[in-house]
């Protein structure tokens, strides 16, 4: 469904992501996974079109979409939570929801995915008029996935949602991202909380310093001695 | 009862009905000559910068963008009405309408810029337009008739002469009533809702799909063009458009009025202008304290610093809070307060 194919990036003269390989097939969760500055979230940036890659290209479902613009991209269906739950704190729950809908296909009522979205997410459904600001932040990430799925995605782009959250809470969002999964939308998740990722993962890709450096199985992998040293800070 | 929650509910009636009692106290004005002529000619000041403050709080408060150059607009769109109606003789309408469409491309033009620069970097860009346009207004002498300033006449709608400013008030005032009800409709549609979403966080925006290349040159259009055509109505209310009333202090005047009367509120458009345009004339009038030099300069900044130290949601939104959405849980026994804009 999704193939990045020798992508490189930089930020300035600072060399992001070097030939970078990666592929996410259909109804799939796959992991990124990797310590601080490895480039998970770049590799989420260059496939919603926030960062151009200068080589490689980046298809999706055979159609190259490397350097549109990110709203187009978001017209194929790929959808992007950006990192640190980014909700607008100003508008209401429902309002951000219905940002959410800006680009859905016509043929559905974004009214009816409200509903469905609700009844995903129960907590949010008591928060309607409440600003997104003052929601808790287990709720605000609730709120960005929530959003996320308001725009239909085919591929949902999760980036570390778990960060600054209680371990209820993440087992919670974890919880629902398998949800998600199961009614048949593809996942790309990017996690530092390597144990958890790899428990809801098929497939995960280990980053470091900009590259590629395992790949597999989850289940292989978190069971790898080499993986569970380096990640898993399992003692010996 | 019912009147109480219908109040609450829908800020939208809030807007109507007060607009509504603003046009009957200016129409019973027009009969029986409630104001003194002073009065009068104050509220039409509040009337057109009360668009200018709307305008500005699109761009400012819902956007997120900022412009410390939008008195070129005003002047721009009041040169306008001058010459269009000097030169063509067009009636009030069509003026007004072109007076805020042309500023409306050069603030296409702006916004292409501010694609570019971003929040200080931004800032320090559009004071340059307002620091020079003033000199821009004085040179272009074919246009501006450049020091010696330009005159115009009373505006005509339908061969009806609005020979008298009690009657241009309850003009403006219509005016400022559909300015205010396109606006609230505006901020609660995708367009509004996509404004901010593009103040609170780009990056999200962007990842929802919200072109942040259009939104940018939607901001500036739109303000550009509310902006224009208020320097319509002043041009229309003075009859006199001098090039040295475009300078900085009237860009730095409309932040300061969005930022007084509350960001993101069209309530606190309205009551920064009037904070503006009337605290500064009570003031005068003081013994001793209204006998210094720019002494509004001096409170324009002190009010500014107040409201940002004590109430950074703005003069009207902060008594909103306090007072008037208390006052509505107490009658009607709610549990969570109504929104508003």
């Amino acid at each position: 469904m999704l193939k990045l194919h020798d992508i490189s990036a930089f930020y300035g003269n600072i060399n992001a992501l070097s030939k970078i390989n990666l592929k996410v097939k259909k109804g799939e969760i796959v992991s990124l996974l990797g310590a601080n500055g490895a480039g998970k979230s770049s590799t989420l940036k260059v496939i919603s079109g926030l960062l151009e890659p200068r080589e490689g290209d980046v298809f999706f479902r055979d159609n190259k979409i490397t350097g549109m613009e990110p709203e187009i991209i978001v017209d194929h269906g790929i959808i992007h939570i950006p990192e640190g739950r980014q909700i607008f704190p100003a508008l209401t729950v429902e309002e951000n929801l219905k940002i959410g809908a800006y680009r859905i296909r016509k043929s559905t009522d974004w009214r009816d995915k409200l509903d469905n979205i609700f009844e995903y997410f129960p907590a949010l459904s008591d928060r309607r008029q409440q600003k997104g600001g003052t929601l808790s932040g287990g709720e605000q990430q609730m709120l960005a996935i929530a959003r996320g799925l308001m725009a239909e995605p085919e591929l949902l782009m999760l980036d570390e949602p778990s960060l600054g959250l209680a371990p209820l809470i993440v087992k919670d969002i974890f919880k629902i991202i398998k949800k998600i999964n199961s009614e048949g939308v593809t996942i790309l998740l990017v996690e530092q909380n390597a144990n958890m990722a790899l428990k809801v993962a098929n497939r995960a890709y280990i980053l470091e310093t900009g590259e590629i450096v395992h790949s597999g199985n989850a289940k292989d992998l978190a069971s790898d001695e080499k993986v569970k040293e380096a990640y898993l800070g399992s003692t010996h | 009862m019912a009147f109480f929650k219908l109040f609450n509910n829908n800020p939208y009636f809030k807007y109507i009905l007060g607009s509504i009692i603003f046009v009957i106290i200016v129409f019973i004005d027009l009969q029986l000559g409630l104001f003194a002529s002073r009065t009068v000619n104050l509220l039409i000041r509040v009337v057109y910068f009360s668009v200018v403050a709307i305008g500005f709080n699109i761009l400012l408060g819902y956007a997120g963008q900022i412009s410390l150059g939008h008195a070129a607009f005003m002047g721009f769109g009041a040169y306008l009405t001058a010459f269009i109606s000097n030169n063509y003789g067009l009636g009030f309408l069509p003026t007004i309408i072109l007076s805020g469409l042309i500023p409306m491309v050069f603030g296409v033009i702006l916004g292409l810029v501010a694609l570019r620069l971003e929040r200080l970097y931004l800032a320090i860009a559009t004071l340059g337009i307002g620091v020079t346009i003033e000199f821009v207004f004085r040179e272009w002498v074919w246009f501006t008739n450049g020091f010696s300033g330009v005159r115009l006449s009373r505006p005509e709608i339908f061969g009806f002469a609005f020979n008298n400013s009690r009657h241009f008030l309850l003009l403006s005032t219509i005016i400022l009533f559909i300015v205010i009800l396109f606006t609230y409709n505006l901020i609660n549609s995708k367009t509004g809702r996509a404004l901010s979403a593009m103040r609170d966080s780009g990056h999200a925006a962007q990842a929802m799909g919200i072109s942040l290349f259009k939104y940018k040159l939607i901001a500036f259009a739109l303000s550009a063009f509310y902006v224009g055509i208020a320097g319509s109505l002043y041009a229309y209310a003075e009859r006199y458009v001098h090039p040295s009333t475009w300078g900085a202090e009237l860009s730095l005047d409309m932040l300061a009025m969005v930022v007084i009367g509350g960001l993101a509120s069209i309530g606190g458009s309205v009551t920064g202008a009037g904070f503006l345009v009337f605290v500064p004339r009570l003031v005068q009038d003081l013994p001793l304290i209204g006998e210094i030099t720019n002494i509004n300069f001096i409170l324009t900044g002190l009010a500014m610093i107040l409201v940002i130290r004590f109430m950074p949601i703005g003069i009207y939104n902060w008594f909103d809070y306090k007072f008037i959405q208390p006052f509505y849980i107490k009658r009607l026994n709610l549990n969570k307060p109504g929104g508003d804009d």
